[in-house]
């Protein structure tokens, strides 16, 4: 460094040559608009977290979006994590399109990745606490929350009223919920513990709760449980070892299949998301470690790595489009979030860009921590920031060749 | 040599305002500098500024200072030092650049350090340009990270240096000396967080939005205050350490609906630290008076109006060529500020600018046109900052000229305005 208040030393703005096109700012800018960061493909759409505009949005602080699951008549269920763990409903249909809160869960501070669909109107939660705990506090907890359903109208007159919220048990003492799913079949719920990772089932026809073992003696898991259609759940222990429990046998079995990782790197492999397709029956799963993209097929427990969509080290968020395709966010925690589409018919995977949403708000999406698929295709992903959105995002598709029957125009 | 031009009675053209009575002092030996966000008296009492090279790959920013002399622009610049230099990070290493320091230059009356704080936007060393979202963290490319640097102003020596926000810029800061902290918000991602100056770490209270505000401003307690993308009020409470959102807006036009009404430039009022005035980053842009309430209510706002009033509704105005900004007291009592009026932005043609300085009686409300920041065939187009001296000499930062600059002017005095000293600014 030259002596301080000595003058600029002239070499130091020698440019390297350029071409003099790009003297030109109709050129530089043509070079930009070429390289845009945003989702392109497809849009989204974001939704504060009220009812309409005359109430007040779930407080800053309250409002990360860490749990989303769908009801089969397209409603958005959607719990929260911060200083307040909050839970609402989002109502995609006219003439609501709107958030409505339906619980405040006070003293509870984390719903992550367990909040599922029990029936009409009904869902369960599960709570955690991540920084310290008060000392009155038990463990992290089972609610059920039962919405008043939307009624009259959101346009001109808007009554409603707020959920009815039942606590179930507490599945293990001085441990928070890692994760929950649900076999309606069978009327239960499956649950992780977060410190221990110790496996419980919860019976909501006989209200009672059986506590199993942790998945893995090393307290190394995964804070996921994948759940399929027939009954079976799994998630990972150490190094990736599969862990499933069949309801038919009632076992819970470590099993020797490694879930994809990098060579040296299946210590850190974890399940950071996943989704259940229904058309391939394959759970397709995101990695914590790498950011790696997979598939499991939950019968034969055959991997398939996909590949690695983005830079970006984790995938939080997965989801699937009704015609197979497979979205994700990629991205830890204050990070800025990449998306991705899986194609499984091309095998293609791609890297979308940075969210965007333009309506209701000009937003980027940097942090989404859940997803979910609406009732018509739509796509939900949770933003997990100190004052959140529920992004809505409209999947493009591939426009027929003739529209209406005239031949498409230039 | 510094190169400095006068305005003339030639510049004052018939159709137009009158050329400002001011001079026009060019950083020559930064041919490649194009803009000077930012500008602050240090405790020393002299202007520093920052020459800033967005436009051009591989240069860093340069920290000037200038020592106003009786006769307008024949001052006395300094050229410091290359702060990518200083910070570690020269301009040449292959990443985005330290080519900045934008609303981040802080003073300490106590030590007489001035803090400044690196951002970024400038590209690598022959790149044409810096994608911020597409280099997140890129390990080759990317921007390192905002870096402050402490420079002691009694003995011109950087004392040290540190990062203060990794991988992003600084946007805008405030000094709580008291405290020895920093509040910034950092780009791209608009988080707010306090630098602790002892400790030398940051804490990260969260996102305010999409859109940088571009100052945090400070009450007599020293709650930080900023806002978020549609206004809304952020005080960061220092006594709680907690960031929350007012129920109290900054005023925008009846039109809008609020959305980038983020603060753009605050300057305290001399005769109150808990008032404010300000103006937001939107179109039109209207003044506003804030009067905070350090025992935590939300206060009063008041909507002063349009900051060039009778200005006629753009459909083409962008926050370009409709700007304000340069807010500063005079030790008149009036509140001076420059405001951007053209007809499109008009970086490449010189001779469509217009930027008039312009000042407000904040007793009366009442606004004056002073004039263009014109100079022969130059014309300035936008300025971002300006600072006072001791001696009542304003100096504003401009933006988008090879090289960059600034301009000097002296409010006249008048008898029946008493001359008051006007505080050092707490904020960048």
């Amino acid at each position: 460094m030259q002596p301080i208040g000595t003058d600029p030393d002239p070499m130091k703005y020698v440019q390297p040559p350029v071409s003099p096109a790009l003297n030109d700012p109709a050129v530089r800018r043509r070079l930009w608009s070429r390289s845009s960061t945003y989702v392109g493909e497809g849009y989204f759409v974001c939704r504060r977290l009220r009812y309409t505009s005359q109430y007040k949005e779930i407080p800053d602080g309250s409002s990360a979006i860490t749990s989303l699951t769908v009801g089969p008549a397209g409603e958005v269920y959607g719990a929260t994590s911060g200083e307040t763990a909050h839970v609402f409903v989002y109502n995609p249909r006219p003439p609501f399109d709107a958030v409505a809160l339906l619980a405040v869960l006070d003293g509870e501070t984390d719903i992550r990745r367990s909040l599922v669909w029990e029936k009409e109107q009904t869902v369960l939660c599960g709570t955690r606490c991540t920084g310290r705990p008060s000392p009155d506090w038990e463990g992290g907890a089972l609610y059920r929350i039962a919405a008043p359903g939307f009624y009259a109208d959101a346009v001109q007159e808007w009554p409603r009223g707020m959920g009815q919220v039942e606590r179930l048990c507490v599945p293990v003492p001085g441990e928070g919920i890692a994760a929950l799913a649900i076999d309606r079949l069978r009327q239960r719920l499956y649950g992780l513990s977060d410190r221990t990772g110790t496996f419980f089932v919860y019976d909501l026809a006989a209200a009672s709760l059986d506590v199993r073992r942790p998945v893995d003696d090393t307290w190394l898991f995964s804070e996921n449980l994948m759940a399929t259609p027939d009954g079976l759940v799994l998630t990972a222990g150490a190094s990736g070892h599969l862990v499933r429990y069949d309801p038919q046998t009632d076992l819970l079995e470590t099993t020797t299949v490694q879930v994809p990782s990098y060579p040296g790197r299946s210590l850190y492999a974890r399940i950071d998301s996943w989704v259940y397709d229904a058309a391939s029956g394959r759970l397709y799963v995101g990695d914590k470690a790498d950011g790696l993209l997979y598939w499991i097929d939950p019968k034969t427990l055959e991997t398939r790595l996909l590949g690695k969509p983005t830079a970006r080290i984790r995938i939080r968020a997965l989801t699937a489009a009704p015609d197979g395709r497979i979205f994700g966010m990629a991205g830890q925690d204050d990070d800025v979030a990449s998306m991705f589409v899986y194609e499984p018919a091309t095998g293609e995977l791609r890297n979308l860009g940075l969210p965007l949403s333009c309506i209701e708000e000009k937003r980027y999406g940097f942090n989404f921590e859940s997803a979910a698929t609406g009732a018509q295709g739509e796509l939900y992903f949770g933003e997990s920031e100190r004052s959140s959105r529920l992004f809505v995002y409209f999947p493009a598709y591939k426009a027929p060749a003739t529209c209406c029957g005239n031949p498409p125009t230039a | 040599m510094t190169r400095t031009v006068k305005a003339t009675a030639e510049d004052a053209g018939a159709a137009e305002e009158p050329a400002v009575n001011a001079a026009m002092i060019v950083f020559d030996k930064l041919p490649l500098s194009d803009t000077c966000w930012s500008l602050l008296t240090g405790p020393d009492d002299r202007i520093y500024a920052a020459a800033c090279t967005e436009h051009t790959g591989g240069v860093s920013a340069y920290l000037l200072r200038y020592t106003p002399a009786e006769e307008l622009g024949k001052g006395k610049l300094e050229y410091l030092f290359d702060i990518g230099d200083a910070v570690g990070e020269p301009a040449h290493n292959g990443r985005a650049t330290q080519c900045k320091v934008h609303y981040c230059f802080l003073a300490d009356p106590d030590t007489g350090i001035l803090y400044g704080a690196t951002h970024l936007s400038g590209g690598p060393r022959g790149e044409p340009g810096y994608s911020w979202f597409g280099s997140w963290h890129e390990p080759h490319r990317s921007f390192l990270g905002s870096f402050l640097f402490a420079f002691d102003t009694r003995s011109d020596r950087i004392l040290w240096t540190d990062m203060c926000y990794p991988w992003e810029g600084s946007r805008c800061m405030a000094l709580d000396h008291r405290r020895g902290l920093i509040h910034g918000v950092a780009f791209p991602r608009s988080h707010y967080f306090v630098y602790d100056l002892e400790r030398r770490c940051h804490t990260d209270y969260g996102r305010t939005g999409s859109v940088n505000p571009q100052a945090i401003w400070l009450d007599s307690r020293f709650n930080a205050y900023t806002t978020d993308d549609f206004g809304n009020v952020l005080r960061f409470n220092a006594d709680r350490q907690r960031l929350e959102r007012l129920e109290i807006r900054l005023p925008c036009a009846a039109h809008s609906d609020g959305w980038h009404n983020v603060v753009y430039d605050v300057v305290e009022d001399p005769r109150d630290p808990d008032v404010v005035y300000g103006i937001p980053w939107n179109l039109p842009a209207r003044l506003f008076r804030y009067r905070m309430d350090p025992s935590g209510g939300v206060g009063e706002m008041a909507d002063l109006g349009p900051a060039l009033p009778g200005q006629p509704y753009k459909e083409t105005a962008t926050f370009f060529s409709d700007h304000v900004g340069g807010l500063v007291f005079g030790q008149d009592g009036w509140l001076y500020y420059c405001v951007s009026d053209m007809v499109r932005e008009v970086w490449d043609v010189v001779s469509d600018r217009r930027c008039l300085l312009m000042r407000m009686d904040p007793v009366t409300g009442r606004t004056e046109k002073i004039g263009l920041l014109k100079f022969g065939d130059f014309r300035a187009a936008y300025v971002a900052r300006s600072g006072i001296t001791s001696g009542g000499r304003i100096l504003m930062g401009d933006v988008i000229n090879h090289p960059s600059r600034l301009y000097e002017y002296q409010p006249p005095t008048s008898p029946d305005r008493p001359t008051a000293a006007v505080p050092l600014r707490r904020w960048g």
